[in-house]
């Protein structure tokens, strides 16, 4: 299937057929690692920004690869090999979120927030004004505004690859990007007014 | 946010931003953007946000690291899956198999009474269970001759395990003083020659050759008797006995007992 991503024309069948030929399909272990070089930090800062911290992230980042690795013979070429990886790591993030909730539920420790919000953010090309800007955008957005935000603004999907990894319409996915974006703005323009700010 | 002239949604603005529109449609959005404040507005501040997500980075802290685990991670999954060439169920199964091999060679030998003594106590209901008290649970296979209700010395069926997947049967029995022999039923699957070496003994009953196993170094003591009639193999093993360390008969006992089951499949 050919798709348009980030301006040029992807052939995700033919990137599909070119990991088999690497070995990959056949669980060749050295073939995938390095595969996997390619990937691992967008896959892992991906997480660590959904996940706002950072020691669960790196151990998630392990078992959404050791997935992909099990399962290679899942990936039909329908997505790109990176969509696909995102869509296995949003199953790994429900099925954490599950359990999570369930550990809240058993230990009645459900009053505190559903995330930690130790998220140190790098000013990578950005003031420091910037960086404080988008830690309070996403530590304030829900979890499911905050990844449709990120998938599309950080990693660069289109609405209908958000739509394959999360599961959902295309016009679901391009609403919800619409709205977190939207509401990310709002945040902006919160913090504009308020001289003081946050620290 | 939208003008009363302005209809254009924000998928519509999210879809142009993809390039995935269609070239008509894109064209149309193009020529209404460049005369609508509102959309150009809402696209300036997309961009906005976009920019603002792409400025800033989480520290992953040193990646090669974490590749470098994964790494090792990844070839150790790789040396299991080496192993287990089947995935994990041939594990399981694997390891059921060893287990049901160990079971066997253990009831076979004299520790069986121990153990099923041991098993009565611990799980008495699992024990009649899995002997099969009841003809219910586990029906006697007809092909592979009748199962006698008592043997000499006092033994008495206690019960029975059916495998219709092997085509055999297991029978117990005991008496009063603490003996326990097993009758194994199965069909025969080669000619069954006996040894005339030790430890065998070849002796014959009724006109069948039975091979008398001797138990350990005493060549007056027989712990499994064999033998073949109409295709199907029969063994009795001495499974438990009052003495923890003798679980034997003499030539004239094991004789006794083939007499005795033999004498149960000729009987109509």
């Amino acid at each position: 299937m050919a798709i348009e991503l980030a301006g040029r024309e992807w052939d995700t069948m033919q990137e599909r057929d070119d990991l088999e030929n690497a070995g990959i399909a056949s669980g060749d272990a050295e073939a995938f690692a390095v595969l996997a070089d390619q990937h691992y930090g967008q896959i892992l800062r991906f997480l660590t920004y959904r996940l706002l911290d950072g020691e669960l992230a790196r151990d998630l980042t392990q078992d959404v690869f050791l997935d992909a690795f099990r399962h290679f013979d899942r990936y039909d070429g329908a997505s790109s090999f990176a969509a696909w990886l995102h869509g296995i790591a949003h199953k790994r993030l429900l099925m954490h979120w599950r359990r999570a909730r369930l550990k809240r539920f058993v230990s009645l420790d459900w009053a505190h927030p559903a995330d930690s919000q130790e998220l140190r953010i790098e000013a990578e090309t950005g003031s420091v004004e910037e960086r404080d800007m988008l830690q309070h955008v996403l530590v304030t957005l829900s979890p499911a505004l905050r990844e449709v935000l990120l998938l599309h603004s950080l990693e660069g999907f289109t609405a209908v690859e958000i739509a394959r990894i999360l599961g959902i319409s295309p016009a679901a996915a391009a609403r919800r990007i619409s709205r977190a974006k939207h509401e990310a703005r709002a945040r902006i323009d919160d913090l504009m007014q308020e001289p003081e700010g946050r620290a | 946010m939208r003008t009363p002239r302005c209809r254009v949604t924000g998928r519509d603005l999210i879809d142009f931003a993809d390039s995935t529109l269609s070239p008509r449609r894109r064209a149309a959005l193009e020529a209404h953007i460049a005369s609508c404040a509102v959309c150009q507005q809402r696209l300036a501040d997309d961009r906005r946000v976009d920019t603002l997500v792409r400025s800033g980075s989480v520290a992953p802290g040193n990646l090669a690291a974490e590749r470098a685990a994964f790494r090792l991670r990844l070839m150790e999954e790789a040396r299991r899956h080496e192993r287990v060439p089947f995935g994990r169920y041939a594990s399981v199964a694997a390891c059921l198999a060893a287990c049901v091999v160990v079971a066997s060679v253990i009831w076979s030998s004299g520790f069986g009474g121990v153990v099923r003594d041991r098993i009565e106590v611990l799980f008495p209901e699992q024990t009649s269970r899995q002997i099969g008290s009841s003809p219910d649970d586990n029906a006697p296979l007809a092909y592979l001759g009748s199962v006698p209700e008592t043997l000499p010395t006092g033994m008495v069926f206690q019960g029975i395990l059916v495998t219709p997947s092997e085509m055999q049967q297991r029978s117990t029995y005991c008496n009063e003083d603490g003996w326990c022999i097993q009758l194994v039923q199965a069909k025969a699957t080669s000619d069954m020659r006996c040894s005339t070496e030790q430890p065998f003994e070849r002796v014959y009953v009724d006109g069948t050759e039975v091979c008398l196993r001797q138990f350990g170094d005493d060549p007056q003591a027989f712990n499994v008797m064999a033998w073949k009639r109409n295709d199907v193999e029969f063994r009795v093993a001495v499974v438990a006995s009052p003495y923890p360390h003798a679980a034997a008969y003499s030539r004239e006992g094991a004789v006794a007992i083939v007499a005795a089951v033999i004498a149960a499949q000729s009987s109509p």
